[in-house]
């Protein structure tokens, strides 16, 4: 967690963790030589794949499956589209849930079962169910009428439907932290609600970036919502714009301009993952010790 | 801590913007959500309504931007705006997207002039949004080019009326490797069952695996068999009304043991997950024959190459069968007018204009598939085996004859027949499990 | 703790509104609808036809029904299992101060984010391949031939083959959860006890298990909640047709609300309304199960 630092080895330490190197590395080349297939795959022809010679490159290292993906559609729109869609819902919704999340699991009062149980619920009722009648309510309404109206809805429906995730999510962060900081802090005069923006909310960093992650790739990727609710394709997410491309692929049979679009979908996310956990966890944990 | 955070996601949001912004300097402004907001406040409309200013046509189309359908039908919408001055607003859904998405939309009022689907689904599903199109098809005289068989069969669909205009027609049937069938001295096409079997014999004799399968099409096969014997009616009558002992399905179930237990089909048939069967297969050259529709050629020219020889036949004719091989699923993607449209005129103009002579021989030519024009009379190589089936079939089946029509059954006559064909289970066991599970 | 009664209603109201806004009105009417026969989900309620409870007991005497529940569960409980220890396993060892353990943590993490479209494909037409598939290869690079003739494909192993390339994917989502909650035990601890001379298993029995609770039951939860909505796996495992080994509830919703595959069938979004009742039921029992079962200890570190 702290910024890597020039240690020596320490051999008999790593012996002992020798076991759990092992069985890491294993599932690493595992997931590698599928993975690999898929990014193989991607730079392969369609009739090598299926003959089950993806990774052998005969005919050559073929990028132009890239560029056919690219060029198919308006990708870079697409792309800050859903950049926008995913930035504004996970720093919203980490604004809105990480309070309430906080009052649920520290708190007793009337409303609290009742209001964890219909989170609860909410999270088990397929999107499906939800998605069409929200639908039909708001287009009859004729917000989606107007692109940048049409915008809003859908960030806040984005943000709508994670709510629960995200507030369930983090009560476990909330709960697992000590009260003790909390009455240390009213002995020295500090208001609750001061309590826990300055102490609390910093304490449950590894939950908030975790489920921020998880949120901005839940938003990355998600489908249904954007494929109903963006009426014009000035609106189009990434996972809707690209999937139709991964379909367009598959119904023509060209599979290697499908896994050619697959790697562009997720590479974005890939980065923003690794930029996230890397540089959040890395600056901020280091910072703050019980 | 807070302010590390938002920090560090604006500065992505602005990397991100930034980066992409060399791809197009102008959305990456307009995008930006404080740009977003002002435009709220001021209102000013640059990035004006998405509805459509009075006089535009909105079409939502069930193909993708990128496939070669969605792109012909695009030249033909942006020939027919320039021809005629009408502005033309395409949403390319795709198919799951007009499945799920156009119901809503129409139920909910959103402008949407004309759609397009299979022709059941479009009937059915959203038939009662369909404008009824005789007096228009009428006034511009559209059946003088148009394929009567698929015509009767929108209006068979639409419940006697013309609610729909067919295009991009299909037909269901055996497709093979001409080069494998000449390979094993096979010189005609089979047409009855006797004949079937000694394509097979002749195949396996000359060590091709005569034919494969997918899971997918698993039930297309079952369909077009127990269709042969007892018609569609009949077939729909054993899945829905639960008449598994009828003796069609006995001899059905011995046909195929027979079929299996000849290693007639490939040893792969009771794992094959589409797309193994038709790409790693039969478009390899492994196996002669598949029972696909005419969209088949289309889907594995990568693998087959554009030389593959292609053949094409009816599903074979039974001894004492109800239906021969003048019945077959043919069917096609339809166009629907919203009957709350304004523009009505207009929108079958557009469908005129994707439907008939230049662009719809473009449209076949790119995705490789049948005209719809009567007049064009010259089909993509590739798919001109399907012609003669095509023009022999006076009597339509839906898919798979019927065979799926209750969706309760479906898989379990899917997993059951697969064992079949795969020789894990017999005759006799498959008829028993049929019957219990109906129960 | 003292209530704080202004507090309690500044935090909620932002959250339980958004709630109610996006939840609420559909869920109400999905549970309405649940008990009405309805063509299509967009019909007013002037169409709905009342059923009673017929669509719930119409869907338990549906033997595809009951075998798509069967499915759910055995995904949810072999599953559950696989993936949250596999997924605890590389969270201890990940945090045990290892070495790369940032790069390890990646690509562990890596397979969640590839589209289930791609994941699907590579392990049907690649992994499972019973021509040039890579446990074909790998079974008879070690002369296993029986089991490199199997075929993962068919009837009897489909469940499986589809089961093992979902929690292929899962693993890496849980391990986050379970490494963000062990990060939040200091390190000091481990390297003490691993200097010591404390095995990992001690480590793990001593310092790790009885701090994890809370988040076992974070886990248990989100894998309830993305097992009830398994779908997307369901459907790639099968194309166009449903099929007994793979159906899930949600595909059978799925068929009854828009239709099965290529036949026009009998649409009934009431029934598909029922279904969605009993998952979203069922995710609210284990949600209180886990509350009643696991009680946050107040644990001070």
């Amino acid at each position: 967690m702290e910024k890597p630092k020039v240690k020596k080895v320490n051999w008999k330490k790593e012996l002992r963790l020798a076991p759990g190197y092992i069985i890491l590395l294993l599932w690493v080349l595992f997931t590698f030589v599928l993975l690999g297939w898929v990014f193989g795959a991607s730079l392969s022809t369609t009739p090598e794949i299926f003959k089950g010679n993806a990774l052998k490159f005969e005919s050559g290292l073929h990028f132009e499956n890239y560029a056919k993906a690219w060029s198919g559609s308006n990708v870079s729109e697409f792309f800050v589209n859903s950049l926008v869609y995913a930035t504004i819902s996970c720093v919203v919704l980490i604004l809105v849930c990480a309070p309430a999340a906080y009052v649920l699991s520290r708190y007793t009062f009337k409303l609290n079962k009742l209001i964890q149980t219909g989170f609860a619920s909410a999270m088990g009722v397929p999107a499906v169910m939800v998605i069409l009648p929200l639908f039909s309510m708001i287009a009859s309404m004729g917000i989606l009428n107007n692109v940048t109206l049409n915008r809003i809805t859908l960030v806040l429906l984005y943000i709508g439907i994670n709510v629960p995730y995200t507030t369930i999510f983090l009560m476990t962060f909330f709960s697992n932290i000590s009260r003790t900081y909390e009455e240390a802090a009213a002995i020295d005069g500090c208001p609750p609600m001061k309590t826990f923006w300055k102490i609390m909310f910093p304490m449950a960093q590894t939950g908030l970036v975790t489920v921020t992650i998880f949120n901005f790739i839940n938003v990355w990727n998600e489908y249904f919502l954007s494929l109903i609710f963006a009426s014009s394709d000035k609106l189009r997410s990434v996972a809707v714009g690209l999937y139709g491309m991964i379909n367009s692929m598959k119904y023509t049979g060209d599979w290697a301009g499908m896994f050619a679009a697959v790697v562009i979908v997720f590479l974005p996310t890939f980065i923003l993952y690794i930029f996230l956990s890397e540089k959040i966890i890395g600056g901020v944990t280091g910072g703050i010790k019980g | 801590m807070k302010r590390k955070v938002l920090s560090v996601l604006l500065s992505v949001t602005m990397l991100a913007s930034l980066l992409t912004g060399c791809g197009s300097s102008s959305s990456s402004t307009e995008q930006a959500p404080e740009a977003a907001k002002e435009e709220t406040a001021a209102a000013a409309t640059e990035e004006a309504a998405t509805e459509a200013p009075e006089g535009t046509l909105v079409y939502w189309s069930m193909w993708e931007a990128t496939e070669p359908q969605g792109q012909a039908i695009k030249e033909a919408v942006d020939a027919y705006s320039a021809e005629t001055g009408i502005p033309v607003q395409v949403e390319f859904k795709g198919r799951t997207g007009i499945r799920e998405g156009l119901e809503p939309a129409l139920a909910a009022g959103q402008q949407i002039d004309l759609f397009d689907e299979d022709i059941d689904r479009v009937n059915s599903a959203f038939g009662k949004y369909l404008m009824d199109l005789e007096e228009l098809s009428a006034s511009n005289d559209y059946e003088a080019t148009a394929n009567a068989g698929l015509m009767q069969a929108c209006r068979d669909a639409g419940g006697g009326t013309l609610k729909s205009i067919p295009y991009q027609p299909n037909v269901f049937a055996f497709f093979y490797n001409q080069d494998l069938f000449d390979q094993a001295g096979i010189t005609a096409v089979p047409t009855t069952w006797s004949e079937f079997l000694d394509v097979c014999q002749k195949l396996k004799d000359a060590g091709i695996t005569p034919m494969t399968m997918d899971d997918a099409y698993a039930t297309c096969l079952i369909g077009y068999h127990l269709g042969r014997l007892v018609g569609e009616d009949g077939v729909r009558a054993i899945v829905t009304e639960g008449k598994w002992d009828d003796p069609a399905v006995a001899q059905m179930a011995k046909d195929f043991e027979e079929l299996a237990s000849k290693g007639y089909f490939s040893e792969l048939v009771g794992s094959n997950v589409w797309p193994a069967g038709q790409n790693s297969e039969l478009a390899v050259g492994d196996a002669a024959m598949y029972l696909n529709g005419s969209w088949l050629p289309n889907e594995v020219k990568d693998i087959a190459g554009e030389d593959f020889n292609w053949g094409c036949f009816a599903y074979p004719a039974l001894d004492g069968g109800k239906t021969g091989t003048e019945s077959n699923n043919f069917g096609a993607q339809v166009y629907g007018i919203n009957k709350d449209s304004k523009m009505g005129a207009e929108a079958f103009g557009l469908i005129m204009k994707i439907t008939k002579g230049e662009y719809d021989q473009k449209l076949s030519e790119m995705s490789i598939g049948i005209p719809a024009d009567s007049t064009n009379s010259e089909w993509p190589s590739l798919v001109a085996c399907a012609k003669p089936v095509m023009d022999g079939s006076t009597n339509r089946y839906t898919w798979a004859v019927g065979v799926e029509a209750n969706e309760d059954m479906t898989p379990i006559i899917k997993e059951n027949f697969i064992k079949l064909i795969a020789g894990s289970c017999t005759a006799d066991e498959f008829v028993q499990t049929m019957q219990d599970a109906a129960k | 703790m003292k209530k704080n009664k202004p507090m309690i209603i500044l935090f909620l109201t932002p959250a339980v509104l958004f709630f109610l806004v996006v939840f609420l009105y559909p869920i109400l009417r999905t549970i309405l609808m649940s008990f009405f026969h309805i063509t299509s989900i967009t019909d007013g309620i002037g169409e709905w036809t009342f059923r009673g409870l017929s669509n719930y007991i119409n869907l338990f005497q549906t033997s595809l029904f009951r075998q798509s529940c069967w499915n759910l569960f055995r995904i949810w409980l072999y599953g559950g299992i696989i993936v949250l220890s596999l997924s605890l396993l590389f969270g201890v060892i990940l945090t045990s101060g290892i070495r790369f353990k940032k790069v390890f943590r990646a690509i562990i993490y890596l397979p969640n984010i590839v589209s289930a479209v791609a994941l699907a494909t590579m392990w049907l037409q690649y992994v499972y391949s019973p021509k040039f598939g890579l446990l074909k290869s790998f079974f008879t690079a070690l002369h296993l031939d029986s089991l490199a003739k199997i075929q993962w494909l068919d009837n009897d192993h489909k469940f499986y083959a589809l089961l093992f390339a979902y929690c292929f994917g899962m693993v890496g989502y849980h391990m986050l959860i379970w490494c963000s909650g062990i990060e939040r035990i200091s390190p000091e601890y481990y390297e003490a006890a691993t200097i010591d001379g404390a095995g990992k298993f001690a480590q793990f029995r001593f310092i790790t298990r009885p701090l994890l609770k809370g988040v076992f039951k974070t886990n248990v939860t989100m894998w309830t909640v993305t097992s009830m909505a398994f779908f997307v796996w369901s459907q790639l495992f099968s194309t166009v047709t449903a099929d007994t080994q793979t159906i899930v509830p949600t595909s059978y919703l799925y068929i009854k609300m828009f239709g099965a595959g290529n036949t026009v069938t009998d649409r009934d979004a009431g029934v598909s309304a029922a279904i969605g009742v009993i998952l979203a039921l069922v995710v609210v029992l284990v949600f209180t199960a886990c509350n009643k079962l696991i009680k946050d200890d107040d644990l001070e570190f």
